[in-house]
């Protein structure tokens, strides 16, 4: 087998991060840093986690793939017919599903002097919250409510 | 102590990502970490260091990670103590 061949047959793990739309918005493969300096004994590993909204899939991809980087990496990997699947599987965090709220047509969200912010939710599901400025969304959807500002 | 090149992340405009960092779980007391952007163009925020003690005594440092450039852009970690 030639060496391009053998590269292209293994595999290589990839973290992939996914937002709520299903789409590779960032990747991530383990380093290590191992300090050569004599008493820095331990080892620095690093990772990342899904924020609200995304959602953080490990895949197997040829190692052809895993070693490109920016963005033909994250196009690349869009494009595996494994990465699509493990996505269309998987639920992102903005996918969850909301039951009967999907029948509601907005969403008003409070900021902490209980005024409305604008925000407006333009899902069936699976949609996205649009906030006003200097306001934050934090985690999930904990006040949902449907209809006029009290 | 400081580190350099640890974990080899990508991230597309617009998008934060929340990494966490650990030194075999030990605590090395107050830790800044930065995100050290790998191709030109690479314009990256960090913000909201945090550093938890988990149930079972380890200790683990965190940090958001922006992309506020316009490319999509490769990082390592790289940080170290404050004394």
């Amino acid at each position: 087998m030639s060496a391009s061949k053998d590269a292209a047959s293994k595999a290589a793990k990839v973290s992939i991060v996914v937002d709520s739309s299903g789409r590779i918005t960032g990747a991530f493969k383990s380093t290590e840093y191992r300090p050569s300096k004599e008493g820095d004994e331990h080892v620095v590993t690093a990772g990342l986690t899904a924020v609200p909204g995304q959602s953080v899939l490990e895949v197997e991809v040829p190692a052809t793939v895993a070693d490109l980087n920016g963005s033909e990496l994250l196009s690349r990997l869009a494009e595996q017919v494994s990465v699509k699947a493990l996505i269309a599987s998987s639920p992102t965090a903005g996918q969850a599903d909301f039951g009967s709220s999907q029948a509601l047509g907005s969403v008003v969200l409070f900021d902490g002097s209980r005024q409305a912010t604008e925000g407006v939710w333009a899902g069936q599901g699976h949609g996205a919250v649009a906030l006003s400025p200097n306001s934050r969304h934090v985690g999930g959807f904990g006040v949902v409510t449907a209809g006029s500002v009290p | 102590m400081a580190f350099n090149n640890v974990g080899f992340f990508t991230i597309a405009p617009g998008q934060r990502q929340r990494i966490f960092v650990t030194f075999g779980g030990a605590d090395h007391g107050a830790q800044a970490i930065h995100a050290q952007p790998l191709n030109p163009g690479g314009f990256l925020q960090v913000n909201d260091q945090a550093k938890v003690l988990n149930n079972d005594g380890t200790f683990t440092y965190w940090v958001n990670v922006t992309n506020i450039g316009s490319v999509t852009t490769n990082y390592s970690v790289q940080g170290g103590g404050y004394v």
